[in-house]
């Protein structure tokens, strides 16, 4: 997630590059981790190119659906001043959903500060508050003096029953990379 | 000559993946389309030896084109593996009844994915390849 300090465009375009080769070298040379390695290689290119492209949001929730299984996203931005919620983009919520994330101003905006991916999984004890809003993940994007954002993961497919270590891996690649692609639009 | 995989899902992210899969780890020829009609006119002009194939895409979906795919001359028997987050059983049966030989689920895992595809076509492994032309150890050199 990034902070304050908003990393140049450039340095954030060099890094994912950089990134991008490590990935697909490692998908390459890797029979046990082909898996996680080619998905993290996917998500890499697809957001680098979507920056090109300044269609971030759409890449974002195309990532979620294809890699993570989840078809119901958005990418919300909270601002500090009026807690108003903006949506930055958005597929597949039901208008509780939307509704149900513009009402919890509150606890978005501590689990975006808490600066760590949330997830709740099914059967076990949820200590973030996300789980009756039926929010899966969170991933924290940004926050600063003017807002904050996160990436938010609602209901998975019916075939998945909860995030595996490679979809961690995803997620975490997003939250240090998703934020800045968007800001760069 | 090596055994040629046409792709196709209107997903950037699903193309990347299923392409570096076979790239890196396979001597596949790999052939991309990004809707259900450009999947008919490819599979007619490219004859692929297995398609991999979304459901849910924009023009044609996946049961149309496979459904027109079947239809094209010597195009009867290629296996069609449906590659799709809809899972449930009446998609499934949906797309057996559309023509296809097997169905995988999204989100797509690469050994899975490999699996499936070797079953149909064998093993066309880079590293399998290079120790029997005695080229190297058998380990892929990146």
């Amino acid at each position: 997630m990034s902070s304050a300090a908003q990393p140049a465009p450039s340095l954030v375009r060099a890094a994912m590059e950089a990134k991008s080769v490590e990935f697909r070298r490692n998908a390459s040379t890797s029979v046990s981790d082909m898996s996680v390695w080619t998905k993290l290689y996917a998500a890499n290119q697809v957001l680098l190119s979507a920056v090109s492209d300044a269609r971030v949001s759409s890449a974002l929730i195309e990532i979620c659906s294809n890699l993570l299984g989840c078809e119901e996203v958005a990418i919300v931005e909270i601002d500090r001043a009026t807690q108003a919620v903006h949506f930055l983009g958005e597929e597949g919520l039901s208008s509780e959903k939307r509704k149900a994330l513009s009402q919890n101003v509150s606890l978005l905006l501590s689990r975006i500060g808490a600066a760590n991916i949330a997830i709740t999984a099914e059967g076990k004890k949820d200590s973030s508050g996300l789980a009756p809003l039926d929010i899966s993940a969170l991933v924290p994007l940004w926050v600063d003096v003017r807002s904050s954002a996160a990436l938010v993961l609602f209901q998975l497919l019916p075939q998945r029953t909860g995030f595996d270590a490679e979809d961690l891996e995803v997620l975490q690649l997003l939250s240090v990379y998703a934020g800045p692609c968007l800001r760069s639009r | 000559m090596n055994s040629k995989i046409l792709l196709v899902d209107d997903s950037s992210t699903a193309l990347l993946m299923g392409e570096t899969i076979f790239k890196e780890h396979t001597s596949f020829e790999v052939v991309t389309a990004c809707d259900g009609e450009e999947a008919v006119q490819k599979a007619q002009a490219e004859k692929p030896d297995l398609i991999l194939l979304d459901v849910v895409m924009p023009r044609m979906d996946g049961f149309a084109a496979c459904r027109e795919i079947r239809k094209l001359d010597g195009l009867q028997h290629v296996p069609i593996v449906m590659v799709t987050s809809r899972g449930e059983p009446a998609n499934v049966e949906k797309g057996y009844r559309s023509g296809c030989n097997a169905y995988l689920t999204k989100p797509i895992n690469a050994k899975e994915l490999l699996e499936m595809v070797r079953m149909f076509l064998g093993h066309e492994d880079k590293a399998m390849q290079a120790s029997q032309s005695g080229q190297g150890s058998g380990k892929k050199q990146s």
